[in-house]
C-alpha cells in the first residue's frame, strides 16, 4: 500500500512537472551583440560615424530582432537612433550597422546598441569614442610600442595615438628622402619607409593619430650631413669646438647601412629663427612623406641650448634665452599650422621638479615665457616622466605622493596654461609580457592599475604607456567620459570644502579632486572620489581589492543655485566578477587577437543619485566603490 | 738581508705630534682593519719612524697594509680591492691585468737609513699593447719623512714600440672605517668636492649628475686630497701634471685614483713617472698643494662681510716664515682688491691659521688670488668661491664654468726613437686620418689617381692612431682630414713624422684647426699657417672664386662657402687662393713636407654656383698637392 501510494505520488509529480519541462524545451529566443565598433576612436569636430554591429545567433533557427541604438554623451545627454529590424541566419553572424551622422558635440561619446524582441531586452552593446579636431586633448593613451592590434583594436585600449621615436630618420626633423629603409641615429632601429606609410595609414583609418620624434639634438647619417650643410647652426663649446661626434667611418656610409645605427651627434644651436624654419619646413616634408598628425618634443626640444654659436658669441648672443626658446615654439610650431592647422605638439617635459619644466635641467632655464608658447597654444599637451612607480625608494612608488604630483602638473600646466599633461612611462610592465604566476595572481595588476587609474582620472593625467590590462577601466572611462575630466573649461575649485563635507567609511582622497564647469544656465560640480589605496606604496602585485569604501556627500548650495541631479560614475569592474561571459583574447606575434567573448558588454556604470534637500544642504549617498567615483552634480541658477 | 730599525715609543710620539696625527682610534670595536696586522707577516714590509708598510707581492704588488705608528690605525680597509699603490692599465677595463698580477721584489735599504722596496712584474697575456713592458714600482720610505715616495716606471724590453696610460688606484680609507672621508680635487671649475653623506649611501653634495662628481676630466693641477671630515686626518696625493689626464674617486668604494696621459714607449726606452702620499692632519679643506707646500682657505659669510681663513703647512719640510698675500677678484664686477698681508714666522708640517677679515658682503662668485711666499720662493693659486652665488655660468648656460680656471701648459719629455728609419715602399702608402664628412673630399680616389695601387688605411679618430713610431714611419704620406687635436704624443709624432721626411696634408673643415684645438700643440708647428683663432670656420663671400684657376682649370663658378681662416707663415707658399683667402698653402718641415687646404665641404650652393670641392679641379688639386707630398720624402 504504502509502496503503491508512494508511486503514485511520484507519477504525480511527474505529470505536474511536465508542462515546465515542455516549456524548458523550448529555445527562447537569444542573441549576442559581439560587438559593437565605431569606425574611428577618435573623430573630427563634426564628422559622421558609424559602428559595426556584430550579431551571433546560437540557435538553430534563425531570429528576427529589433535594434535600438542610442547615442549618449556628458552626463545625460542622448539621441535615439532609427530603430533596426535584423534577421540573424540561425548559428551565424551578422555585421550590420548604426550610423549616427553628426555628432552633435565632442568629447567623448557613447554608441549604445540594444536587441529587443516581443518587448523583451536581450542583449545590450555598447563601446566609446571621442570627437576632436583638436585631438591631442582628447589623447587617451599615446601608445608606444606598436603590438595592440587586432579585431578590436584600437577599442581593446583605448589607444588613440601612436608614437615610436625611431620613426626618426634623424632628429631634428631631417629625412631621408632618397632612402627605403634606414637606421635611426639615436635608437639605432631599422626602420622602412613603406611601413611607416602603411602603419600611418592604418593607424588613420581607425581614427588614431600618429606623431613623429623630434628633439634638439640632430642624429644619424642624415642628421649629420645636414650639419656639414649647415655650420652656422652646430653649437660650439666655450673653445670652440663644435659639438659634433660619431664615427666618421660609419657616418660616411648610406643610412640603410647597418653600420650607422645609433650613430653621430650634433647638438643644435637655434639661436637663427632660419634653423627654425629650416625645421618647421622639413616637419612639413614630413608630413607630406609620412601623413603624421604632429611631433613629439624630446630632450629639450626647440629650447636654445647653452653653447656658443660659430662666431664665438654664447649662443643667446645677448638676449634672453628664455624668450628665444619661447620665439621658437611659436615660430615653429606657426610654420607647420600654417600648412597644417591641427597639427599637433607634445613636448617632453617635468621629471625632476615636478613644478619646472624638463628642460630646466638641461641648463637654460626654460621658463615661464617659454612654457606659455608651448603649452598656451591648442593642440598641444606635455608629457611629464612620472617613472618608476614599481620600483620601491622611487619618488613614485608612494600613492599619495602620486596623487600630489599629478596635482602639482594639473595646476601648473593643465590649469594655468590650457595644455594636457600625461603621465608617461608609469610603469615598465606591459600587457604583453610578463605573465608569470605572480602576474595572473594580481590579475595583471589590476588592483595596483586601478588605484593608478583612479588618480589619473581626478587630477586630468592623461596616459603615456605600454597598453596594459590592468589600465583599461580608466582608459574607457577616459574615452567615454573626457568632456567632464579634460575639457578646457574644467576648472579646479581650491576650497571645496567650502562647498562639499564628505563623511566616508575609509580614507577616500577626494580634496585635490574638485572641479566646476560652467554650462548654460547653470554649472556642473564634479567631484572625483578616490578609495585610499591600502599600501602606502605601490604593490603592483597587489591581489585582494581594498575594501569597498561608501561615501555621504553634502554640497552647500551656492546662492541662487539648485540642485538637478546627482550622477555617480564608476570605472568597470573586473572582467570575471560580474560582467558575464568574459572576453578572452591572445597575444600572437605581437598582436592582440579576440578569441571570444563580447567586448561590447563592459562598460562604465552610470547612477542618477537621490539627493536629499534640506534648506541649502542636498545629501547623496554614494554607491560602494573600490577605486573610484566620479560625482556630477547639476545646477541650475 | 734588510735591518729594520725599530723607533722608540718616545720618538713616535714626538713625531706623531710634529705630523698632528691623531691618537684616537674611531674605527668600530673589535674592527678586524683597526689594529696593527703586520707584527709576523711574512709579506716584505718597508717602515720609517711613522709607517709601516706592507706589500703583497702575489696581489699586483699592491701595499696591503697602510700602517700609521702614531696613532696605530690602519688605512687599508678589507676586501678584495684594498690596498694603495695599485696599478693599472688605463685602457684596460678595472680590474685589468695588473690588480692581481704577480709581482717580483726586492727590498733595497739605503745608506740613509731609507728603505725601498722595488717591484715588478712583466705583462705575458693577450694584450699586444702590454706584452713583454716590464712594470715596475718603486717605494721609498725615509726617517723621519712624511711623504711616502712612489715611482712608477714601463720600460720596453721588446722591439716593438709600446704605448699605454698608467692608471693609479688607491683603495683605503681615513681613520679605521669608510665613513665621513671627502675627497678635494683642482679643475677648471675649482675645488671639485666629492664624497658621502654620513650615512655613506647618498652623495653630497647633492647635484644633478653624481656620476660627473667623481671625474675631474680637466685638472688644473696635480694634487689630489681627502680627509675624514670627523677626524681631519687626510692625506695629499702629489702627481706629475705634465702626464695627468683625469683625477677621480669612486666616493661610494673610497678610492682615490688618477689616470695618466698615454705615453709612447719605443724599443728600449723607459717611461717613468713619480708621486708622493703624504698624510697630514688638522686640514678642514683643501685648495691647493705641490711638494712645496699645502694649503686651505675657509671662507664663510659673517658680520656682513667675510670671514677667511688661511691653513697652511710645509709639505715635506717646514717653510719658516711666510707672507701670505691675498686679493679677492669678483667675477661678475671685475673688481679686484687686496687683503691686509698676513706674516707668519714659523710654519712647520702642521697646518697653522691665518685669519683675515673681508669687511664687504658677497654679492658674486669670487676669486682669491693667493700668493705664498718664503725666503726666495714664492707660489701663487687662485681658489674660486661662490658661497651662495652659484655661478649662472656662461650666458644661458649656468653648468658651464663662469670663472674657468686655466690649465696650465704641459710640458713633456716625449720618449722617441734612436734612429728614424723609413722604408722605401713600392707604393704609396697612406694613413687617412678619417675626419667626420672627409668622404665629400674624394681623397681616396686622388690617392688611387696618383698610384692606382696605393695603400690607404683608414683611421676613425685617434683612437685608431699609430701607437708606436716604427708603425707611422711605415707611411709615405700621412692625410688629417679635418680632424681636431689628438692627445699630445700623437700631436708630437705627426710632427715627427713631417721633420723626419713625411708628406702630411691637412683639409679644413669644421672639428679642425683653430676649433679642433690645434692651437698650441706640435699640430700647429708644423702647419704652413698661423692659426688666428678657435672660431676660424668663417662664412665666405659670395664672390669667393678661386685664384688662379688656370693650374686645375677650375670652373669660374666654383665656391667654397665656409674657409677656415688662417695666415700664412713666412717662407710658405700659397698655392691657391678663394676670394681673398688662403686656400692652399705649402710648406716644409724638416725633412718633410706638409700641405694645408682652408677650403672646407660646408655649406650649399645657391643656384648658378658649383660647389668647389665636387669639381674635377678639386680632385686634380689633390692629385699635384699628394705628389708634391710624396716627392718631399725622397
Amino acid at each position: 500500500m504504502y509502496k503503491t501510494l508512494r508511486m503514485l505520488g511520484i507519477v504525480g509529480m511527474l505529470l505536474a512537472l511536465l508542462p515546465v519541462a515542455v516549456l524548458a524545451a523550448e529555445p527562447a529566443p537569444r542573441l549576442e551583440i559581439l560587438t559593437v565598433r565605431p569606425s574611428k576612436i577618435v573623430y573630427d569636430d563634426g564628422e559622421a560615424g558609424s559602428a559595426l554591429v556584430r550579431l551571433n545567433n546560437p540557435l538553430a533557427a534563425p531570429q528576427t530582432f529589433t535594434l535600438k541604438s542610442t547615442l549618449l554623451w556628458d552626463v545625460d545627454k542622448s539621441r535615439a537612433l532609427p530603430d533596426q529590424t535584423v534577421v540573424v541566419p540561425a548559428g551565424g553572424k551578422l555585421d550590420t550597422q548604426v550610423a549616427w551622422g553628426k555628432p552633435e558635440s565632442k568629447w567623448g561619446h557613447e554608441i549604445r546598441v540594444e536587441a529587443w524582441v516581443d518587448g523583451k531586452l536581450v542583449d545590450t552593446g555598447r563601446q566609446f569614442f571621442g570627437v576632436n579636431s583638436d585631438w591631442m586633448d582628447q589623447v587617451i593613451i599615446a601608445n608606444l610600442w606598436d603590438w595592440a592590434q587586432g579585431d578590436e583594436w584600437p577599442f581593446v585600449t583605448y589607444t588613440n595615438l601612436e608614437h615610436w621615436f625611431a620613426w626618426a630618420p634623424g632628429d631634428y626633423t631631417e629625412n631621408a628622402p632618397a632612402y627605403d629603409d634606414w637606421y635611426s641615429g639615436q635608437g639605432g632601429y631599422k626602420m622602412n619607409k613603406q611601413t611607416i606609410q602603411e602603419r600611418v595609414k592604418t593607424c588613420h583609418g581607425s581614427g588614431l593619430h600618429c606623431t613623429f620624434y623630434d628633439n634638439s639634438f640632430s642624429n644619424g647619417v642624415a642628421g649629420v650631413e645636414w650639419a656639414r650643410k649647415h655650420p652656422e647652426w652646430v653649437s660650439r663649446n666655450r673653445q670652440g669646438m663644435p659639438q659634433v661626434s660619431g664615427s666618421a667611418l660609419n657616418l660616411a656610409k648610406s643610412p640603410s647601412d647597418p653600420a650607422t645605427a645609433a650613430q653621430g651627434y650634433v647638438l643644435l644651436n637655434s639661436y637663427d629663427p632660419a634653423m627654425v624654419k629650416w625645421g618647421a619646413q622639413n616637419a612639413i616634408d614630413s608630413v607630406k612623406m609620412f601623413g603624421w598628425d604632429g611631433l613629439f618634443w624630446d630632450c629639450g626640444g626647440i629650447n636654445l641650448f647653452p653653447g656658443f654659436s660659430y662666431d664665438g658669441q654664447p649662443a643667446p648672443h645677448g638676449k634672453d634665452p628664455d624668450q628665444i626658446s619661447a620665439r621658437n615654439y611659436k615660430l615653429f610650431t606657426d610654420t607647420v599650422r600654417e600648412k597644417y592647422p591641427h597639427f599637433a605638439i607634445w613636448i617632453n617635459g617635468d621629471v625632476s621638479f615636478y613644478h619646472l619644466p624638463f628642460w630646466s635641467s638641461f641648463g637654460n632655464g626654460g621658463g615661464v615665457p617659454t612654457m606659455e608658447s608651448a603649452f598656451r597654444m591648442p593642440n598641444s599637451a606635455m608629457l611629464c616622466e612620472f617613472r618608476g612607480h614599481e620600483e620601491p625608494g622611487t619618488e613614485f612608488n608612494n600613492w599619495r605622493r602620486c596623487y600630489d604630483r599629478y596635482a602639482e602638473q594639473r595646476d601648473t600646466i593643465t590649469q594655468a596654461l590650457g595644455s594636457p599633461v600625461t603621465a608617461g612611462y608609469t610603469w615598465g610592465r606591459d600587457g604583453s609580457g610578463d605573465k608569470g604566476p605572480k602576474v595572473i595572481a594580481a590579475r595583471e595588476y589590476w588592483v595596483a592599475g586601478n588605484h593608478l587609474s583612479a588618480l589619473y582620472l581626478a587630477t586630468q593625467m592623461h596616459t603615456t604607456a605600454n597598453p596594459n590590462f590592468s589600465l583599461y577601466a580608466g582608459t574607457q572611462f577616459m574615452a567615454r567620459y573626457s568632456a567632464l575630466l579634460w575639457g578646457r573649461d574644467v576648472r579646479v575649485i581650491k576650497d571645496p570644502q567650502a562647498l562639499f563635507a564628505v563623511e566616508t567609511s575609509r580614507p577616500v582622497w577626494w580634496e585635490k579632486s574638485v572641479y566646476r564647469r560652467v554650462q548654460p544656465g547653470g554649472e556642473d560640480l564634479i567631484m572625483h572620489l578616490v578609495n585610499v589605496p591600502e599600501t602606502e606604496t605601490v604593490d603592483i602585485f597587489r591581489v585582494p581589492d581594498p575594501p569597498a569604501a561608501t561615501a555621504t556627500v553634502t554640497l552647500t548650495l551656492p546662492a541662487g543655485k539648485r540642485l538637478v541631479s546627482v550622477d555617480a560614475m564608476q570605472m568597470r569592474s573586473y572582467r570575471a566578477d560580474n560582467d558575464g561571459p568574459a572576453v578572452k583574447y591572445e597575444v600572437k606575434d605581437g598582436k592582440y587577437i579576440h578569441t571570444e567573448g563580447a567586448f561590447a558588454r563592459f562598460g562604465p556604470t552610470q547612477v542618477r543619485l537621490e539627493a536629499k534637500q534640506e534648506g541649502t544642504k542636498a545629501t547623496v549617498q554614494v554607491p560602494p566603490f573600490l577605486f573610484h567615483t566620479m560625482l556630477v552634480f547639476k545646477l541650475e541658477g | 738581508m734588510l735591518t729594520l730599525r725599530m723607533p722608540t715609543l718616545a720618538l713616535v710620539l714626538a713625531l706623531g705630534v710634529t705630523l698632528g696625527l691623531s691618537a684616537v682610534d674611531r674605527g668600530p670595536a673589535g674592527s678586524a682593519w683597526a689594529a696593527d696586522p703586520v707584527a709576523a707577516s711574512p709579506l716584505p714590509v718597508i717602515e720609517n719612524d711613522l709607517y709601516r708598510l706592507t706589500f703583497d707581492p702575489a696581489r699586483g704588488g699592491r701595499c696591503s697594509s697602510f700602517f700609521l705608528k702614531a696613532n696605530q690605525r690602519e688605512w687599508v680597509y678589507d676586501g678584495d680591492n684594498g690596498g694603495l699603490f695599485e696599478d693599472h692599465f688605463a685602457h684596460q677595463y678595472w680590474p685589468g691585468e695588473l690588480m692581481s698580477a704577480k709581482y717580483e721584489y726586492a727590498l733595497e735599504p739605503g745608506a740613509d737609513g731609507s728603505q725601498t722596496i722595488r717591484l715588478w712584474t712583466v705583462p705575458s697575456g693577450t694584450d699586444p699593447l702590454t706584452r713583454g713592458l716590464r712594470v715596475e714600482k718603486k717605494i721609498v720610505l725615509r726617517p723621519g719623512h712624511r711623504e711616502v715616495e712612489v715611482t712608477n716606471s714601463f720600460t720596453n724590453p721588446t722591439a716593438e714600440g709600446k704605448n699605454v696610460a698608467m692608471w693609479i688606484q688607491q683603495c683605503f680609507a681615513f681613520g679605521g672605517q669608510r665613513l665621513y672621508d671627502e675627497y678635494y680635487r683642482p679643475g677648471v671649475a675649482g675645488i671639485s668636492l666629492d664624497g658621502m653623506d654620513d650615512t655613506g649611501m647618498v652623495k653630497f653634495p647633492k647635484t644633478v649628475d653624481d656620476y660627473a662628481q667623481d671625474w675631474v676630466k680637466q685638472p688644473v693641477a696635480g694634487w689630489s686630497a681627502g680627509r675624514d671630515r670627523k677626524s681631519n686626518e687626510g692625506a695629499v696625493f702629489l702627481m706629475d701634471y705634465n702626464y695627468l689626464d683625469i683625477l677621480y674617486n669612486c666616493a661610494g668604494s673610497y678610492t682615490t685614483e688618477w689616470f695618466m696621459d698615454k705615453v709612447p714607449v719605443p724599443p728600449n726606452k723607459a717611461w717613468t713617472t713619480q708621486y708622493w702620499v703624504v698624510p697630514v692632519n688638522g686640514f678642514r679643506g683643501f685648495t691647493y698643494a705641490d711638494r712645496k707646500l699645502i694649503a686651505n682657505l675657509d671662507v664663510k659669510s659673517e658680520g656682513g662681510g667675510l670671514a677667511l681663513k688661511h691653513q697652511l703647512c710645509g709639505t715635506a719640510a717646514p717653510l719658516g716664515a711666510v707672507t701670505i698675500r691675498t686679493r679677492v677678484y669678483g667675477v661678475r664686477s671685475k673688481q679686484e682688491a687686496a687683503l691686509p698681508e698676513v706674516a707668519l714666522k714659523d710654519v712647520g708640517l702642521a697646518p697653522v691659521d691665518a685669519p683675515l677679515t673681508w669687511p664687504k658682503p658677497q654679492t658674486e662668485p669670487l676669486v682669491f688670488r693667493v700668493e705664498i711666499a718664503g725666503a726666495g720662493w714664492s707660489e701663487k693659486y687662485e681658489y674660486l668661491y661662490e658661497g651662495s652665488f652659484a655661478s649662472a655660468g656662461i650666458q644661458g648656460a649656468p653648468s658651464a664654468p663662469e670663472y674657468p680656471l686655466a690649465q696650465p701648459q704641459k710640458v713633456k719629455t716625449f720618449l722617441k726613437p734612436d734612429t728614424w728609419t723609413r722604408p722605401h715602399n713600392a707604393h704609396l702608402r697612406v694613413l687617412l686620418m678619417y675626419g667626420i664628412w672627409t668622404q665629400h673630399y674624394r681623397v681616396e680616389r686622388a690617392i688611387r689617381d696618383l698610384d692606382p695601387e696605393a695603400e690607404i688605411v683608414k683611421a676613425d679618430g685617434w683612437g685608431f692612431f699609430p701607437a708606436t713610431y716604427d708603425t707611422l714611419l711605415g707611411y709615405d704620406l700621412l692625410v688629417l682630414s679635418d680632424m681636431p687635436a689628438g692627445p699630445d704624443y700623437a700631436n708630437e709624432m705627426v710632427a715627427d713624422f713631417a721633420r723626419h721626411g713625411g708628406g702630411v696634408l691637412t683639409l679644413g673643415g669644421m672639428l679642425t684647426y683653430g676649433a679642433g684645438q690645434w692651437r698650441g700643440t706640435a699640430l700647429e708647428g708644423l702647419l704652413p699657417v698661423k692659426l688666428v683663432s678657435n672660431y676660424d670656420l668663417a662664412r665666405a663671400n659670395p664672390d669667393l672664386g678661386i685664384t688662379p684657376a688656370a693650374p686645375q682649370n677650375w670652373p669660374a663658378s666654383a665656391r667654397f662657402f665656409w674657409m677656415n681662416v688662417a695666415e700664412p707663415k713666412p717662407d710658405t707658399v700659397v698655392w691657391l687662393r678663394a676670394g681673398g683667402y688662403p686656400l692652399l698653402v705649402i710648406g716644409n718641415c724638416g725633412e718633410g713636407r706638409v700641405a694645408t687646404v682652408l677650403g672646407t665641404c660646408h655649406g650649399e650652393p645657391a643656384r648658378g654656383e658649383i660647389a668647389a670641392w665636387r669639381t674635377p679641379a678639386w680632385n686634380r688639386m689633390l692629385v699635384k698637392t699628394l705628389q708634391w707630398l710624396r716627392e718631399g720624402g725622397k
